[in-house]
């Protein structure tokens, strides 16, 4: 349970809000490169930490991120023309650069120097690994970026899937802290078609649907091992990570790690990027894709040229995520798709936009969620009153560090044990 | 750039606001003549300074304009039966006329007066020429229509259309006033698309003065006078060393501009735009094109409408001026084509009112106007703004009338073009050819 004051604190991520300047620290996915493969692409709209914004790439083939309103009187970049080397605003022809820099303004006289006084908003973009990645900070020299694995590995060892839920990021990302939730939310019931990982995986979370948590601090975040009886002689441990301020990383498997980052389009819309990467061997390209068990059979709607225009699903709120009573019956726990991320969804932003956390009533199992909170508010406290530096934004090679699963004798060290393997190493 | 309080005190048009008031005390277009094709017809939903008002043709052919709810027990007015010169609401057959007076109420005992007691608010309505005007100020009796020859000139009746803008009036209004947006937003990247990017019907004459002398200097020199009526600006275009072209176009109070005019009087033929405003986000636009030496034929208007929209109206609903939306708007992008935008278009927008519905509509529905960058090709807009608020603070704080208010003659002018020598006297030089010389009954005297 919250306070009113520390939930609104935690969730809203506007300019000045004390997370949205926390998270602006950060460097923050905004596309993928492919979303914008051409040069003199046409410009994208996008919205993140509820700002409506520009994206391009120009004639050299660099990206910008730039306001939507041009400074001159507002009117919208997106219907820019976006060529030699920048965005031109078509209404009176002032034209900028991927740095925000006003390079042409044919409407005043020649000898004016009017130019050389007006910037476009810009932020720094740097595109690594196939993402677009922004940075909305203050720094004039932008921090490093994270070294999370999927940053070590070569195009055919990796792959990023994203997708949008309509609800605040921090109710979104609690879900991938909530080892619990997997012995019901995603449960299917015996005898019914899927994968063989996954039967086994079921197996344990449903033979102890109470795992016992143990929680404990990071560098950069917090981690914590979920502990269910396995046998006489052991246990079963799900190791997984939280990292500053909006990664999660679960246990992979099949030698295909993960993580996640749970990105603010506003308070109430947050793009999901599952990032996944193998340090051994290369990933197949459906494996890279990262479709499989994760998209369901409705598929994603088309993409449109909407602020939150991307990556949804046709499964959302005004369909009731396509529930389905007999399945509910007769094939798993929910009546959702076999899809974890639209049952994930459908319970997530059904919750309200923005959970009202004064109303909840927590147990033993949701002692990482209290942790990650208590992390993120006294974090952005600090930062906010004190001006302290976050965790991590300097501090990339903290960012190695995923989740593992393993067996383990009863009377073993967990976090000895799991040590090693929660480090992805290059 | 301006402050936030005078910002909206410019923008914020409903009853009681400073703008408002200001603009209550004009004749303020309400519909065309044609929406209201026939007597006892289907009533209209209008929308005017975010009031909702119910039209209807009377019997005798006469103009009703009055609240949506009925006073009785607020059931709309937009579903009452239109018959016998008055409109009777469907939920107890109150009825009443065009002056608002209650003339039946049959759900009383007979004996009773309580309908002498009942008035509907009704505002006063003058037809003329195609336009439906109506008051909606203090004054028991109204000042004259404004004279705008357009409006009166029966011979040669201006090409008339409206268009909806989901916008504050004020940024709409900008954009009529705003010279060098011209060579970029409207501009054609390729000769064969040139009609539509100049002025519906200008002349083969006014195309060229436009191309070959507009389009050559895309940063016009502004110059600009105080007037009676408003604002006078021109924007000044180099020609060759000692000659420039002049695009000389009025503000009017409160919320009209004129623009076009050839740089010769054979060839007077100028649009003309009234921003009226439906609420705080929303303004229909009433355009008109006049050309006092020739009437319009047919084919003419049928092209003069495809030129200025392109991609046609939606259908119309039973909303306030849903009949002049666009089916290119701002829920497809305004059908913006990058292809067209790459090779034929600047914007890739079809359509002049399309392409500048598009950026003011894009600035967000009432424009912050804390966060923008004049330059000195804005300095009309800034002129403008000036004069406004100085007439919005003069009536609120010291009750004096703006300008024109009681005095319809005022009107009587014309935007015009001219091709000048560097450095001449442009408001001299072209006194007579700004006035309006259409007298009624002599038709036009110069």
């Amino acid at each position: 349970m919250l306070t009113r004051a520390d939930n609104e604190l935690m969730c809203r991520v506007g300019p000045g809000t004390h997370m949205g300047e926390l998270l602006r620290e950060y460097w923050i996915p905004a596309l993928h490169s492919t979303d914008i493969p051409d040069r003199d692409s046409v410009p994208q709209r996008i919205r993140l930490l509820t700002e409506n914004l520009i994206a391009f790439r120009d004639t050299s083939g660099r990206v910008g991120i730039v306001a939507n309103a041009c400074p001159h009187r507002g009117a919208s970049m997106f219907f820019g023309r976006s060529e030699e080397d920048g965005l031109r605003c078509v209404y009176h022809g002032w034209k900028f650069d991927v740095e925000g820099t006003c390079v042409d303004m044919p409407n005043e006289p020649a000898e004016s120097n009017f130019k050389h006084k007006i910037h476009l908003t810009a932020y720094t973009v740097n595109e690594q690994n196939g993402i677009i990645w922004v940075y909305m900070g203050k720094r004039e020299t932008p921090p490093p970026m994270p070294e999370q694995g999927f940053a070590l590995v070569d195009e055919r060892h990796r792959g990023a899937l994203k997708y949008q839920r309509d609800c605040n990021f921090v109710q979104a990302l609690e879900g991938d802290i909530d080892t619990a939730h997997l012995g019901f939310l995603h449960v299917t019931f015996a005898g019914r078609p899927q994968a063989a990982d996954r039967v086994a995986q079921l197996l344990t979370f449903t033979r102890d649907k109470a795992p016992a948590l143990r929680v404990v601090e990071t560098p950069i975040g917090v981690m914590y091992g979920a502990r269910r009886n396995y046998s006489e002689t052991e246990y079963h441990w799900r190791v997984s990570q939280f990292l500053m301020p909006f990664y999660t990383s679960i246990p992979g498997f099949g030698g295909r790690q993960s993580a996640k980052i749970w990105v603010p389009l506003d308070d109430e819309h947050t793009m999901v990027w599952e990032t996944n990467w193998s340090m051994g061997e290369e990933l197949s390209p459906e494996r890279q894709k990262g479709w499989e068990g994760r998209i369901p059979p409705s598929g994603f709607k088309p993409d449109s040229t909407d602020w939150l225009g991307r990556a949804r699903f046709w499964a959302d709120e005004t369909n009731d995520f396509y529930i389905d009573r007999e399945r509910q019956r007769n094939e798993n726990f929910t009546g959702f798709e076999e899809s974890n991320p639209i049952q994930d969804g459908g319970i997530q932003v059904t919750m309200g936009k923005i959970f009202d956390r004064t109303k909840e009533h927590l147990g033993t199992t949701d002692a990482t969620i209290v942790q990650v909170r208590k992390k993120l508010i006294q974090t952005a406290k600090a930062h906010h009153e004190q001006g302290i530096v976050p965790p991590g934004v300097d501090e990339p090679a903290a960012y190695r560090l995923h989740g593992a699963e393993f067996t383990l004798d009863r009377e073993a060290d967990w976090t000895e044990h799991s040590k090693d393997l929660v480090r992805a190493m290059s | 750039m301006m402050t936030k309080e005078d910002n909206e005190l410019l923008c914020k048009v409903g009853p009681g606001t400073p703008m408002g008031n200001l603009m209550r005390l004009y004749w303020v277009p309400a519909v065309l003549s044609e929406e209201l094709p026939e007597p006892d017809g289907a009533p209209v939903r209008v929308r005017l300074l975010g009031e909702d008002l119910i039209a209807w043709r009377n019997t005798d052919s006469s103009i009703g304009l009055m609240q949506n709810s009925c006073p009785h027990r607020g059931a709309s007015m937009f579903f009452g039966r239109n018959e016998e010169n008055g409109l009777r609401c469907v939920y107890h057959g109150w009825k009443f006329d065009v002056d608002g007076s209650c003339v039946d109420m049959p759900n009383e005992p007979a004996e009773s007066n309580f309908k002498h007691k009942i008035k509907a608010n009704a505002y006063p309505v003058r037809e003329r020429n195609g336009v439906v005007w109506t008051y909606m100020g203090p004054e028991a009796d109204p000042p004259g229509l404004p004279e705008f020859e357009w409006n009166m000139d029966e011979e040669h009746r201006p090409f008339l259309w409206m268009n909806y803008r989901e916008c504050n009036w004020l940024q709409a209004i900008e954009g009529g006033i705003d010279t060098s947006h011209v060579n970029f937003l409207h501009r054609t990247l390729d000769d064969t698309l040139r009609s539509t990017a100049v002025n519906a019907g200008a002349s083969p004459r006014q195309q060229n003065d436009l191309f070959q002398f507009g389009r050559r200097d895309a940063s016009p020199r502004l110059e600009i006078i105080d007037t009676d009526y408003g604002v006078l600006y021109t924007g000044v275009r180099q020609v060759d060393e000692n000659t420039e072209y002049h695009r000389i176009h009025p503000f009017i109070f409160p919320f009209h501009n004129m623009i076009g005019g050839g740089t010769e009087d054979d060839e007077v033929n100028y649009i003309g735009m009234v921003w009226t405003p439906i609420d705080d986000e929303n303004t229909l636009v009433l355009e008109y094109g006049y050309r006092p030496n020739k009437a319009w034929g047919k084919q003419e208007l049928e092209q003069l409408m495809s030129i200025r929209n392109p991609t046609g109206f939606l259908p119309p609903t039973t909303e306030p001026g849903s009949r002049w939306r666009f089916r290119a708007n701002m829920r497809n992008d305004y059908m913006v084509d990058r292809e067209l935008q790459k090779t034929k278009l600047f914007f890739g927008v079809q359509g002049n009112p399309a392409q500048d519905g598009a950026v003011q509509e894009s600035m967000g529905p009432i424009y912050n106007r804390t966060q923008e960058h004049l330059g000195s090709a804005d300095s009309m807009i800034i002129q403008v703004r000036r004069r406004l608020l100085n007439a919005v603070k003069a009536l609120r704080d010291r009750g004096e009338l703006p300008p024109g208010v009681n005095n319809p003659a005022m009107y009587r002018i014309r935007p015009v073009g001219a091709v000048l020598p560097k450095n001449a006297d442009w408001v001299q030089a072209t006194v007579a050819r700004r006035k309006a010389w259409y007298v009624k009954g002599q038709g036009v005297t110069r």
